[in-house]
């Protein structure tokens, strides 16, 4: 039987591998492990390792890999630590595969890690283009990936451009889009109950991370937004970032700067963060999610700064810079009845998500046969 | 009449052994938590409970575990504020003004009042 190896460290990584899991299982003839690692250990981001473990999946490692400080040098050595340890856990589990998401500093080591030991490695969302050092991670990953699964076209062209073989990309769609095109998202009044909202007002969701290359101007950004919502005076949930390099500063300006009108979480399981997306008005801050999950909503997002810069984007999206009055201005045109409709009738989706997106990647994987030639790569162009 | 906020409070610093010493002495499974006047969550006898499972110690700050997404009330007047608990279903709601500072508490019920029953769990 396949043996799939999985590296998750992030809630948005496990959204993307969450309904491939759920594919394996009931494929009957692929077996897999989940290595856990950085974030779902830590009880200041959730703990939510337990998230996991609460879906039935098998979690055969957990290992500990953040070093505390989360400046731009311990986020690289933390990444040096995961690098040693996920090398023993790979040459204990042997795996056929090794299926890798996204952009984090952790699925790189893991593709470092698994290329050297003539695994496969295969990488969902890949060739995508997103700001910063996720950006570069996401591309680095690219080369030391086998498979690529590619979540719309422009993805797939920009894995070619980059001197990737043609057989090796599949254009597949983004796996995190199944469950929402499925409805699997908290129903409405279990988040008003959660969150305390009145859901006959506007609700505004806030996701604003670091960026890490913008470590010294982090607090000032994170100030900037607060100002924007202290002027709207609107219910707003915000979720905490991630632990890049600057995430205290954010974490502590949230926590202190709250306003009355705020509810503030750690972290929150995925059902209940598309939950959020479903009731949401506006979608505000930096998170992709407001590029990918965003449009099975029709929800528009107010997206700040340049984390995201360049990435595809659909018409819900309206870019702002970090200025206060800026992205005041853009909630409320957002939340205009006239944008709305805009969006209703016309923000389509431009990564692809028709619910099948998870079988088709888990079936890429059961049928490919782990060759020589698959193996041994050129780049070239 | 006002209540005395330091019984039903403790510093973001403090330590989880400390938030279960107010617990114990104010009747009420939980205290808010403060930086500076500012609310910033509470903890309660479930947080500290679930955190214990979570093996972390008794001598961690109380802002590893405190439930940040906690329910606060701009309401001053006492009947809007009896509506407020008892739609938001705790025992305990902080009042706070518009910088989220804490200017007292709400409770469920009065926990040094005689009750039916005898002792308090």
């Amino acid at each position: 039987m396949k043996h799939i190896v999985i590296v998750t460290g992030s809630r948005g990584e496990y959204g993307y591998i969450r309904p491939i899991v759920h594919e394996i299982e009931r494929s009957g003839d692929l077996d897999y492990s989940i290595i856990v690692t950085n974030l779902h250990l830590l009880p200041d981001f959730g703990f939510s390792v337990e998230e996991i473990e609460r879906d039935g999946f098998k979690v055969s490692d957990r290992i500990y890999m953040a070093l505390d400080g989360y400046t731009p040098a311990s986020m690289s050595k933390s990444l040096g630590v995961f690098l040693v340890s996920v090398t023993d856990a790979l040459v204990r589990l042997s795996p056929d595969i090794v299926l890798l998401a996204g952009d984090r500093g952790e699925q790189l080591m893991a593709a470092v890690a698994a290329a050297h030991m003539n695994i496969l490695v295969a990488h969902i969302q890949a060739g995508e283009l997103s700001g910063n050092i996720d950006g570069m991670t996401r591309h680095a990953i690219a080369r030391f990936a086998h498979l690529h699964f590619a979540s719309s076209e422009h993805a797939a062209e920009r894995l070619r451009r980059m001197g990737e073989q043609g057989f090796r990309i599949h254009l597949t769609g983004a796996p995190q889009l199944d469950e929402l095109v499925n409805g699997g998202y908290a129903k409405p009044e279990e988040i008003a109950g959660l969150f305390g909202l009145d859901l006959s007002k506007p609700v505004i969701l806030l996701v604003q991370h670091p960026v890490t290359e913008e470590y010294d101007t982090v607090a000032k950004q994170v100030e900037e937004t607060l100002a924007a919502l202290a002027a709207l005076q609107l219910q707003t949930v915000t979720i905490f970032p991630n632990n890049d390099a600057g995430n205290m500063e954010v974490r502590r300006l949230l926590e202190r700067y709250r306003l009355p009108f705020m509810r503030v979480e750690r972290n929150v399981p995925r059902q209940i963060f598309a939950g959020l997306m479903h009731v949401a008005s506006v979608m505000v801050g930096n998170s992709s999610s407001g590029l990918i999950e965003a449009p099975c909503f029709k929800l528009p997002a107010v997206n700040i700064g340049t984390r995201q810069r360049g990435r595809q984007q659909g018409n819900n999206v309206l870019d702002v810079p970090s200025d206060r009055h800026e992205i005041k201005m853009a909630i409320e045109r957002a939340l205009s009845q006239e944008f709305r409709q805009y969006v209703k009738e016309n923000g389509e989706n431009p990564y692809l998500g028709d619910g099948q997106v998870s079988r088709r990647i888990v079936e890429i994987l059961r049928k490919t046969e782990v060759t020589e030639e698959l193996l041994k790569k050129q780049i070239a162009y | 009449m006002k209540r005395i906020l330091d019984q039903f409070t403790v510093r973001v610093t403090d330590s989880i052994r400390t938030a279960m010493l107010k617990i114990t002495a104010n009747r009420c499974r939980v205290v808010v938590v403060l930086d500076g006047r500012r609310v910033v969550g509470t903890v309660s006898d479930g947080d500290i409970r679930r955190a214990f499972l979570k093996e972390v110690l008794a001598i961690a700050p109380v802002e590893k575990i405190m439930n940040i997404n906690c329910r606060t009330t701009t309401e001053t007047d006492p009947s809007e504020q009896r509506k407020a608990i008892i739609r938001e279903k705790v025992t305990l709601l902080p009042v706070v003004d518009e910088r989220c500072e804490l200017i007292d508490v709400v409770l469920a019920y009065e926990p040094f009042e005689e009750r039916p029953g005898g002792e308090r769990p």
